[in-house]
This record gives C-alpha cells, sequence and structure tokens, in this order.
C-alpha cells in the first residue's frame, strides 16, 4: 500500500516537473512578438487594430508593431540581423525573400500551413513565397498596376479608353494616345502636359520602378533571366527584350511624349494625361486631391499580356526565440480572416483566393481591372538570391534608356554584371 | 633668455614647495583618458574589426564569415564603378573644399563687420545647415527641374535657355555641387566667424595708423592668425566632401548614368543593398588609406607655428 | 576724411547691403518656400510650384492641417523632447570631456602626444556607413539597443571636437600659461581659469555644432532605436515618405519645426561671439 502511495507521489512530482519543463506554467509569463516594418499609415494602424483582437485571443502573448521610414527600412533590418538582435517577424519585399532564405535569416514555415491554408492562395503569390522547396512567409498582398488616365484631358483630344482587361490597348494604340496628349499648350518650347509617366517611367533607382519596368519586357515575349535564374545572356537582352527596351527608348528620346524629370504630382496636378499606378493610390488620391477626377483603364500589351505582380510579406526571423507564436500573429493577420480585414483597410489587390470572393467589388469597375490582370496575366519577379543586385542593374538599365543611352548597350552591360553575380549563387 | 631661465627657475623652486600637483604626463594622459576611451571604444574598435572584415566575404546576414585575403582587394582594383566613383567624388571635393571654403572665409569677414542686421545676415547663412537634409535636397530638385523649376523660370525671365542640370551627366555633379555648398557653408563660416573673434582688435588699429589698407590689413593680419583655423576648416571639410553621401542619394540616387555616384554612396550600396559588407569594407579602407594621405599633407604644409 | 572719399565710403557700405541682402535672400528662399508650403494643402503645394507665380509663396487656403497630422499621426512632440534630451546631455558633456583633452594635446608635453592625437583624428576618416555593424555589436554587447545611452555615449567624445578646440586653445599666448603657473596654478586650473574663459567663441562653436549634429542625426538614431517612445526627429520626420506615395505637406511643417528652435537659438547666441583676448586684459 505504502508502495502505491509512494509511486503516486513520484509520478505526481515527475508530471509536474514536466508541466514546469514545458512551459504551461509560465501562463502567468508574458511573451513579447516583436515585427518590424516600414511605415505606412493605413498598413499600419490595420495590423494595429488586428494586434490588438489577437492579444484579446491569446492574453499570453504581447505583440509589438515597431514601424521605420520605408527609406531605410532595409538598412535598419539587415544591421538588426548582422548584429544579433533581429526581432521576430519582419516585414520583408517578396522578390527579397530568396536572399534572406538562403543565409537562413528566415524560417520556413510551410510546415505550419494548413493544406487548405495553401490552396487558397494564388497561383502568382504561391510562386512568389516559394523557394528551394519551402514556403517562407504569410502573404499580405499581391500589388498590380494600370493605366490612371485624365478623363478631361483625354475627352479634349478625342481619345476614348479601353474599359476592360479584352479592350485593352496594343502598345501602338498607346502611342498613338500619348503622342495626342502631349501637349506644348502656351508655345514657349516648353512642354505643358506629358503624355505618359508614373511607376516604371520615372527613372528612378527603387524597387518600384523595377516593378513596373520589368512588364514593357515581358510583354514583347522577353524574359530577365533563364528560367532556371541561372544567368541573364541571351535573355534580358535577347532580340525580343532589346526590341521592347528600344520601344521604351522611343517614349523618352523619340516621341518625347514622356520625360525623366516631370514636374512633382504631375498627374493630379493636370500636367500628365496619363499615369501608371497601383490600386493604393485611390485612397491617396482620395485623401489629398478630392477634387481630382479620373479613371482607370488596364495596361497596354505587345505580344502578350503580362502584368506585374508580389507585394511585401510577414517573414519570422532565425534569431526569434518564440518562432510559433510569431507564426501565430503572422497567420492571424495574413490567413484568411485576416486577410479580409487588410483588404478593407489597404484597398490592395488580395493574394487569397477567398478574399477575392469576399467582396464582390473585386468585381466591380475600377478593381476588375485589377483583379482581371492579377488573376489571369501576373507574372511575378525572379526569384533568387541575387536579387538585389538584378533589380538594381535592371532600374540602372531602364534609368540609362529613358536618358538616351542604346538599349542594347545598356541591356549588355548589366546582363555581364548581373551573371557575375548569379555565378556566386551556383 | 636669462630672464625666462631665473623665471623657470622660480618655477621649479615654487613647484617644489607648492601643494602635491600632477606631474605633466600624468595630468596629460589623465585629461585625455576619458575621450580617449570613449573614442577607443566607438571608433577604434569598430575600425579594427572593419579592416578584418574587408579580407572576407561576409554577407551581413549571413553570421558566416570565410576569410578570403585580397580577393576583394583585388576585385576592386578591376571594378569600373569604383574608380568611377572615386573619380566623382575627388571631382566633388576638389571643386567644393577651396570654393567653399573661401565663400565661407568671405561671408564670415561680411558678417563680422560692425553692419546693421548682421545678426540676420549670419542666421541667413546658417539656415540651411539647419534645415533637414530630406527637405533641402527636396526643394533643390524642384528648383532645378528641367521644364519650369524655379531656376529655369528665372533663366527664361533673363532670355537664357533652360539648363537640364540634374537630368544631364555633365550639369549633374556640379549642380549637386551648388546645393551642397549652399547647405554647409554657413557651418565653416561660423567657424571662421569664432576664429575672427581671436585677432585682438588692437592689432588692425596698430596698422591702420601705420596707413595700411583693408586688403593689406587682411593679407598680413587676418589670413596667417587665422592659418589654425583654416587648417581646422580644410582638413575637415576635405574629409567631408570626399564622404558626401546624402545630397546624391536623395536628389539623383546615384544618376544620371552614375555621374553623381560619390564613393560613400557606393560603399553604402554595396554594403546595405547588394549585403557585400567584406567588399564594402575594403572598399571603405582603401578611401581611408588615401584620405588619411591627404590629411598628412595638409598637416604638412599647413600646420606651422604663428608667431605673434 | 575728405568728402569723396566719405561718399565712397557709403557707396561701398551701400553696395555691400546690397550684395549682402540679395545674398541673405537667395540662402533662405529654399526654406521660406518649405516653411510658406507646409501651411498649404498638400493638392496646392505643387500646382503653384511651377512656373514661378506669386502663388508659389503665399497659401491660397492656408491651413494648419499638415502640422495637426505631424503631431497626431506620430508622437512628434516625444519626438522633439527625446531628441532636445540626447542633445543637450551630449553637447555639454561633450564640451567637457572633448576641451579636456584638447587642452591636454594643445598645451601639455606627454610622450606619444602627438601620434595619439594623429590615430584619434584618422578615426574621423573612416565612413561611417562602414563601422555602423560593428558599433551595433558592441552597443547590443552593452545592452544599450533601443536605449538612449546608445546615442549619447558614444557621441561625448569626439575627435572632430578635440581637433576644433585644440587649434583654438593653440592660439591663446603661452605667456598666460606661464604667468599662472608662477602665481603657482596646477594644470586643471590654467585649463579651468585661463584657456576655457578665453575660448568662448571656440566652444560656443562646438557646442551649437555638437548640438546641431545631434539634432538632425537619422541614421545611428534609427538603426539603434527601436521603440516610437524614444525615436528621434529626423527620423519622425523620414517616416512621411513611404512606400507608395510622400507627404509633402507633413514633411514641410514637420522639416520647419525642426529648424525652427535652432535658429533661433543660433540668433540669441549671437551676442556670445565677443571679442577675445585682448593685449591689455591679462593681469
Amino acid at each position: 500500500m505504502s508502495r502505491k502511495i509512494f509511486i503516486c507521489i513520484l509520478s505526481l512530482c515527475l508530471l509536474s516537473s514536466l508541466l514546469l519543463m514545458s512551459g504551461y506554467s509560465e501562463a502567468g509569463e508574458k511573451i513579447t512578438i516583436t515585427y518590424w516594418r516600414h511605415h505606412y499609415d493605413p498598413e499600419v494602424n490595420c495590423q494595429k487594430e488586428l494586434a490588438k483582437t489577437f492579444m484579446a485571443k491569446y492574453p499570453n502573448i504581447k505583440v509589438v508593431i515597431e514601424t521605420f521610414p520605408y527609406s531605410e527600412y532595409e538598412t535598419k533590418v539587415r544591421t538588426a540581423i548582422a548584429g544579433r538582435a533581429a526581432p521576430d517577424i519582419i516585414g520583408i519585399d517578396g522578390p527579397m525573400i530568396a536572399g534572406y532564405a538562403y543565409t537562413k535569416a528566415i524560417i520556413p514555415l510551410e510546415a505550419y500551413y494548413t493544406k487548405e491554408s495553401v490552396d487558397d492562395l494564388l497561383k502568382a503569390t504561391k510562386e512568389e513565397i516559394t523557394w528551394n522547396g519551402h514556403i517562407w512567409v504569410g502573404p499580405l498582398n499581391n500589388s498590380n498596376i494600370a493605366v490612371f488616365y485624365n478623363p478631361v484631358l483625354f475627352e479634349k483630344a478625342n481619345i476614348i479608353p479601353p474599359k476592360t482587361v479584352e479592350e485593352a490597348w496594343t502598345w501602338d494604340e498607346f502611342l498613338e494616345a500619348a503622342k495626342k496628349l502631349t501637349q506644348d499648350i502656351d508655345g514657349d518650347g516648353v512642354t505643358d502636359i506629358w503624355g505618359v509617366g508614373g511607376m516604371g517611367l520615372s527613372l528612378n533607382l527603387g524597387e518600384g520602378d523595377t516593378f513596373a519596368a520589368m512588364p514593357w519586357i515581358w510583354q514583347n515575349g522577353g524574359e530577365i533571366l533563364s528560367p532556371d535564374a541561372s544567368k541573364a545572356d541571351g535573355y534580358l537582352n535577347s532580340p525580343e527584350s532589346v526590341e521592347a527596351l528600344q520601344f521604351y527608348w522611343d517614349l523618352f528620346n523619340m516621341h518625347k511624349v514622356a520625360t525623366v524629370a516631370p514636374p512633382p504630382e504631375a498627374f493630379p496636378t493636370g500636367k500628365m494625361a496619363m499615369e501608371i499606378n497601383g490600386p493604393w493610390t485611390i485612397a491617396y488620391y482620395r485623401d489629398l486631391y478630392p477634387d481630382f477626377k479620373y479613371g482607370i483603364m488596364p495596361l497596354p500589351y505587345k505580344k502578350q499580356r503580362v502584368v506585374p505582380c508580389g507585394s511585401w510579406h510577414m517573414a519570422v526571423t532565425a534569431q526569434s526565440k518564440h518562432p510559433k507564436e510569431a507564426w501565430m500573429f503572422v497567420d492571424w493577420v495574413t490567413g484568411k480572416e485576416g486577410a479580409k480585414v487588410w483588404y478593407e483597410a489597404t484597398e490592395n489587390i488580395a493574394a487569397r483566393k477567398s478574399t477575392y470572393e469576399a467582396f464582390p467589388e473585386f468585381y466591380e469597375y475600377p478593381m476588375s481591372i485589377f483583379t482581371e490582370q492579377t488573376i489571369k496575366y501576373a507574372k511575378p519577379r525572379p526569384v533568387t538570391p541575387a536579387y538585389p543586385v538584378v533589380t538594381d542593374m535592371i532600374a540602372q538599365m531602364f534609368h540609362d534608356i529613358g536618358h538616351g543611352q542604346n538599349p542594347k548597350t545598356a541591356a549588355d552591360d548589366a546582363v555581364v554584371i548581373i551573371d557575375k553575380e548569379l555565378a556566386r549563387y551556383k | 633668455m636669462r630672464k625666462e631661465s631665473q623665471e623657470s627657475l622660480l618655477v621649479k623652486i615654487k613647484g617644489s614647495r607648492r601643494r602635491s600637483e600632477l606631474s605633466q604626463p600624468i595630468a596629460g594622459y589623465l585629461f585625455i583618458m576619458p575621450a580617449v576611451l570613449g573614442i577607443l571604444i566607438f571608433s577604434v574598435i569598430p575600425v579594427i574589426y572593419a579592416f578584418y572584415i574587408s579580407f572576407t566575404d561576409y554577407n551581413l546576414l549571413n553570421p558566416i564569415k570565410n576569410l578570403v585575403g585580397y580577393q576583394n582587394y583585388k576585385d576592386l582594383l578591376n571594378d569600373p564603378l569604383f574608380w568611377k566613383s572615386m573619380k566623382n567624388s575627388f571631382y566633388f571635393a576638389g571643386v567644393v573644399v577651396p570654393l567653399q571654403s573661401a565663400l565661407a572665409l568671405g561671408l564670415a569677414i561680411l558678417v563680422n563687420q560692425k553692419i546693421k542686421m548682421r545678426g540676420f545676415f549670419r542666421s541667413a547663412f546658417f539656415v540651411p545647415v539647419v534645415t533637414s537634409m530630406v527637405v533641402a535636397s527636396t526643394i533643390w530638385l524642384i528648383m532645378y527641374n528641367p521644364s519650369s523649376g524655379l531656376i529655369n523660370s528665372i533663366l527664361m525671365r533673363l532670355g537664357l535657355p533652360r539648363q537640364p542640370f540634374l537630368t544631364s551627366s555633365v550639369q549633374a555633379m556640379p549642380a549637386v555641387i551648388v546645393m551642397c555648398i549652399w547647405k554647409s557653408v554657413g557651418f565653416s563660416m561660423v567657424i571662421f566667424l569664432a576664429g575672427l573673434q581671436g585677432i585682438p582688435q588692437e592689432l588692425y588699429e596698430a596698422v591702420q595708423i601705420d596707413g595700411a589698407g583693408k586688403w593689406q590689413s587682411f593679407r598680413y593680419i587676418t589670413l596667417p592668425l587665422l592659418k589654425r583655423t583654416t587648417l581646422f576648416i580644410l582638413v575637415i571639410t576635405t574629409m567631408d566632401a570626399l564622404k558626401i553621401f546624402s545630397p546624391m542619394y536623395v536628389m539623383t540616387g546615384g544618376g544620371p548614368r552614375h555621374a553623381t555616384m560619390g564613393i560613400v554612396f557606393y560603399i553604402w550600396k554595396i554594403a546595405f543593398s547588394y549585403m557585400k559588407m567584406g567588399y564594402a569594407s575594403a572598399l571603405a579602407f582603401v578611401l581611408f588609406a588615401l584620405i588619411l594621405i591627404l590629411t598628412l599633407l595638409q598637416f604638412r604644409f599647413l600646420g606651422t607655428r604663428v608667431e605673434y | 576724411m575728405n568728402k569723396s572719399k566719405r561718399g565712397f565710403k557709403y557707396f561701398t557700405k551701400a553696395v555691400l547691403y546690397t550684395f549682402s541682402f540679395f545674398l541673405a535672400l537667395a540662402f533662405i528662399t529654399p526654406h521660406i518656400w518649405a516653411y510658406v508650403s507646409s501651411f498649404k494643402p498638400h493638392a496646392e503645394i505643387f500646382k503653384y510650384a511651377f512656373p514661378l507665380k506669386w502663388q508659389t509663396f503665399v497659401p491660397l487656403e492656408p491651413t494648419l492641417e499638415n502640422y495637426r497630422e505631424v503631431f497626431t499621426l506620430v508622437p512628434f512632440a516625444r519626438y522633439m523632447l527625446n531628441t532636445l534630451f540626447v542633445a543637450s546631455i551630449t553637447t555639454v558633456s561633450g564640451l567637457f570631456v572633448n576641451s579636456l583633452a584638447a587642452y591636454a594635446f594643445a598645451r601639455l608635453k606627454f610622450p606619444g602626444r602627438d601620434l595619439i592625437f594623429f590615430l584619434l583624428l584618422s578615426t574621423l576618416i573612416i565612413s561611417p556607413e562602414v563601422v555602423m555593424v560593428p558599433r551595433y555589436l558592441i552597443v547590443n554587447m552593452l545592452g544599450w539597443i533601443d536605449t538612449h545611452e546608445a546615442l549619447i555615449i558614444p557621441g561625448i567624445a569626439s575627435a572632430f571636437g578635440i581637433f576644433l578646440l585644440r587649434q583654438f586653445f593653440k592660439d591663446i599666448p603661452r605667456d598666460l600659461d606661464d604667468a599662472a603657473r608662477i602665481d603657482g596654478c596646477s594644470w586643471f586650473g590654467i585649463y579651468l581659469r585661463i584657456v576655457l574663459p578665453l575660448s568662448k567663441p571656440g566652444l560656443i562653436t562646438l557646442g551649437l555644432i555638437t548640438f546641431l549634429a545631434n539634432w538632425s542625426a537619422f541614421l545611428w538614431p534609427l538603426i539603434v532605436i527601436n521603440s516610437p517612445e524614444k525615436m528621434l526627429i529626423e527620423v519622425g520626420i523620414a517616416s512621411f515618405s513611404t512606400l507608395y506615395v510622400t507627404f509633402w505637406g507633413r514633411i514641410f511643417a514637420a522639416g520647419t519645426l525642426a529648424s525652427f528652435p535652432i535658429v533661433v537659438v543660433f540668433m540669441i547666441l549671437q551676442r556670445y561671439y565677443i571679442r577675445g583676448i585682448s593685449m591689455s586684459g591679462f593681469k
């Protein structure tokens, strides 16, 4: 009898020490998850709201969101990772995933995903967030661009814009319209209204520019890198690519419908007739240029219809001491339910099929243009750890071409440097 | 001579009878210790670490660093962008250092005169220094717009042709130079102003009695007595000019066609954008060596003693 | 002075005034435009940016909306307080630490003096971007990430400040030192009672420059500070430039708020630029 009691007490002790070690007794202790991202009010506010509901559901997890200016966000994150003080979750731009994954700075997450969740992702999104057989992030949304136009200027020039993706203009129709719309009103030799500009045509050297400029190459049947992302020679400087780049060169230097230095905010101030931009601009114009009326039409195309896609997502860092809890928050924001809340706050194109089904406005003008383009014609940017160099070279290439550099030379120069970098990852 | 040795004797006698005090070397070391400690920990050690990194292939995100010997240094010799950005930085410094320093001296003398509203003038020239770099670069970017920025508007009113400014690979660097001088001349001016305060008024009065004009008192009193301040300004301005980064980053992104890509901008890009910290460190040390030599030369030629 | 000479004097003075005035105007015009634009609604700022009209410099619908947004969207008042705190402490401590060291380098003899000075000076040469990561590692080791110590302590000792003050100190005549030594003054006493008081312009200049450098610091505060409660001003201003769009009105408003205090401080400090040593001044 006393033996049984002794065994009972022993097993009770063992059980309680096991429980102690498993951390369950830490139910009184809070785990803090830190999430870093670049600053943008609509997105940040939405995520803070989601954090509140998350913390209400999981009272032992505290979520802290810290934001930093976009211009130096990458520097901040990379220094923190290098300095061994990284947060648990980081906002990460889709094409950068391969680089972070390659150096094991972030952890693979497919083990946490349910099959249902994976199937719910758009094909383009799945391609974007997968590398080396693993899924590395929770996707926040997708991105897309279209042509915003000024209806008043269109009417004056007797131009009728296409209303659906099927009616989209060809490059030639696009160029014709741009030529008609570019005007020097007061005859002083200075163009007062530019035909076209915006993303991909602003010749800046940032990711947004590569994002919007690459489709010019794709639409003519060209590619950036080989299918296995091992080289650029023969792809970036293929005849199709160079032909597309020549058309790009013409816009700036021959037809002069676009300019290397447009006035700031040219489109909403009536100094530009067509502007290539994304759905996030809708909220911007609504808030800051409430009296400005504009329309949206699909991107033009040449040999095939292609649009860019991909956006910023949430990844869990390898230095995180609470990867499971971090994933829980990532899933809270990027899972099916979170994605719906996210769309309502940010009006960005969604990454999940369920989000499209939940909001009929995705199929109404103007969102219908973005929706159809994304679902049918989206192509992700090249996935490679060498992406930082690739994107910089491509932005530089478009920049140089806009400034007058010969397209074939610019492409060849970019190829040399890109291939040298790609060779490091063979 | 004799008087001095008598005095020093007195000092020695007095010294031995004074309440105990530190000997000169100990006082010296003690006084410099806090500063040296701070600089040692937060500057010297990081610099040594960075030097070590320059011999590795450290890629910032990956904690593993492999030694690659002199590879990084060999690579930079073959890197056309390295040479281009070096050239750009030296071009920038070669114009800015003499121009800005001379202008700063001129302005300092100007606002040192007993003219009304000199407080206003001093503040006006100093305001750009205080303006945030982001705001300043933005404003100049708009002013330089080739279609009808402020500057081109004025040129057109005067009947002159419009200029491409930042969109021309020839004019971009001079345009950036003008903006940088505007931004920093007040800084040098303020230092020269402080230096001018140290020149006793009596000296000017004395030579004026002897009949010397403004130019002569400038040449024989002001300039020589400002030598130490001038050395400081030249050394610091050279260092800052060769390390210039922000304005190019915000206004031109290094373009057009790399015309305004300075070496530090290139280093930053390699370090944080391409994440090749090892290579970036090597670039930084080559720059370091060059500036060090320049600084030594400046000290040698300008660091002489000044007698009253 | 005969009439023609006096007339010439007035003429040159008039030319001087006019020239200075236009130069000063050119210098502050960009700043004025930013200041005026901060009171314009966003849509109006670039409507009249060019071609140049009078509307460029006058808000047609003046509004305080930008300022309101600056203070409500980010804890900007907190940023200003933080920056004031960090800048003040760093400046004052720095003045003491650096002037002491500069005095030793300028006046005292000890073995290795010039070599050490030059080594310190050479730390000014390296570009900060490259030493940022090792510095961050050290600060992390000290446990100062996301604290104001990380901003203050590394900023106190400054080779720049030591260099500046050493040059100023060297210009003070040695006779004063020697006289004080005869009177029984200690090394520290000479520093405190002779060198410091006579270097007011130099000290004020360094104080101003240090304060300004800390006030407008961007990269290092961005890197080491994580929480918004501790963040500094320049980082706050940069937040208004986002991935998708730039909120110019807010940037101009925040920029004006950031630069105004310094300009005021500078104007007040003018009276301290008094003339230095006068030969008849010492006993």
